[in-house]
């Protein structure tokens, strides 16, 4: 049985709450309830086995091994994909893939009362390719810089699974997650950047001076070019609370979260949010569907403009398991 | 008493933690490449009598499990049964369950 999350990719509608609804998309071997950029503290495996994310026009391949007289197992998964939409690994001869290699170690305490922890390890290598857009030059053919980036990141997670009860002390107890992960590794600035659609015109002039213009490309890349930094060390802390009100009988979770980043040569960022989900049936740990809302950079240290409303993330999450 | 080979799987729709699978108060080392399903491919048990059956495991409660044992001599299912964690609920998070069953 496997399980991977959609959320669907880069739309964006005007909402009477003036938040960005964006659909992007993520797959979720290791994770459940995910933050708006697919990120979590929380490990859930969804099995072995190839998936193709259709959204995503990626490959993810994953193994996972654990023994019931043992309290440790260990997994390794691996994602594949294309820049452009199309799974080109190999492009005009060259290698081009994008995309993360990861294992897993995980511990896990001996069960107590409906509670049990997870300690975690997980270091991965990841391949990123990016567009940078050069200001500097007015040659259109070279505006368009391509950079591509091998990162590196370890992350060490502790899940404890237990329940509460809530509203009142009869009430049925309603199953928790807590997580808390802290992340180490290379990053770049893009984040930093100012993400642009690069639109190229052709323009079409008549006898009588008629003007028209036809969009002959479109493309998106970070500005500007002379800004890019890569290998930057940063560190990341997660922090995840998911609860799953029993008054749902196991059909929704509700999680609460935060993202703090902290990397060489940037400002600290916090970016907390909200995310409710509903669930499989049988299987409260596979999403369906949900939302999440996220504020990117809380406290705006990166001194982005236009307010707030900005910085507010809402992405649809659509879940498929089988 | 006689010895019977059996082959066990806990197959859970969600994830499940910590199977723990008793056969004749024999406990059973089962394996798993996603967490969700779990199996023994054959055990070999003494039993006299009737086999005494006990399955204990933990998921986030309303995961649901179906937990069958085949007799492998004689290709005969002994055991199909179908539960959820937490339908007790003064155990949430939880299964543990108990089965007098037919050896063969």
């Amino acid at each position: 049985m496997k399980t991977f999350l959609l959320i669907l990719n880069k739309t964006s509608l005007p909402i009477c709450l003036m938040a960005i609804l964006r659909i992007n998309s993520a797959y979720s071997q290791a994770s459940f309830v995910q933050d708006a950029r697919g990120e979590s503290s929380v490990m859930s495996p969804g099995g072995s086995g190839i998936v193709f994310n259709t959204s995503d026009a990626a490959i993810s391949i994953s193994f996972l091994k654990a023994k019931s007289s043992s309290p440790f197992y260990w997994g390794i998964d691996a994602k594949f994909k294309a820049e452009e939409g199309i799974s080109l690994v190999v492009k005009n001869g060259n290698i081009n893939p994008t995309g993360k290699v990861g294992g897993v170690f995980v511990w896990e305490s001996k069960p107590n009362k409906g509670k049990w922890n997870n300690f975690y390890l997980s270091p991965a290598v990841s391949f990123s390719s990016s567009k940078l857009f050069d200001d500097q030059t007015n040659l259109f053919a070279d505006q368009i810089a391509k950079k591509q980036f091998t990162a590196v990141s370890l992350k060490a997670a502790f899940n404890r699974t237990s329940h509460r009860k809530l509203f009142c002390s009869e009430c049925e107890s309603s199953p928790t997650i807590l997580g808390i992960s802290g992340t180490i590794g290379t990053t770049t600035n893009l984040g930093n950047l100012t993400k642009l659609d690069v639109i190229t015109y052709t323009i079409l002039k008549d006898e009588s001076g008629q003007e028209r213009k036809l969009e002959t490309g479109q493309t998106s890349a970070f500005s500007p070019l002379s800004k890019y930094q890569d290998n930057l060390g940063y560190a990341q802390i997660n922090v995840d609370w998911i609860i799953f009100p029993m008054v749902f009988q196991s059909r929704a979770a509700i999680a609460i979260f935060s993202r703090s980043k902290f990397a060489n040569k940037m400002l600290p960022t916090h970016s907390p949010g909200a995310g409710i989900f509903l669930t499989k049936e049988g299987s409260p740990t596979d999403i369906v569907g949900g939302i999440v809302t996220q504020i990117t950079d809380v406290f705006n240290v990166n001194d982005q403009p236009n307010g707030p409303k900005n910085r507010i993330v809402l992405s649809l999450v659509a879940g498929y398991s089988f | 008493m006689k010895t019977i080979n059996y082959r066990v799987v806990l197959d859970g729709v969600g994830v499940l933690h910590s199977p723990k699978i008793h056969l004749e108060n024999i406990q059973i080392n089962l394996v798993s490449n996603n967490l969700k399903r779990w199996e023994c491919e054959e055990v070999a048990i003494p039993v006299d009598g009737e086999l005494n059956v006990r399955l204990g495991c933990f998921a986030i409660s309303g995961t649901k499990w179906t937990f069958r044992i085949t007799n492998k001599d004689q290709g005969t299912k002994v055991l199909d049964e179908s539960g959820q964690t937490g339908s007790n609920v003064n155990k949430p998070n939880e299964s543990d369950e108990n089965f007098s069953i037919d050896p063969e």
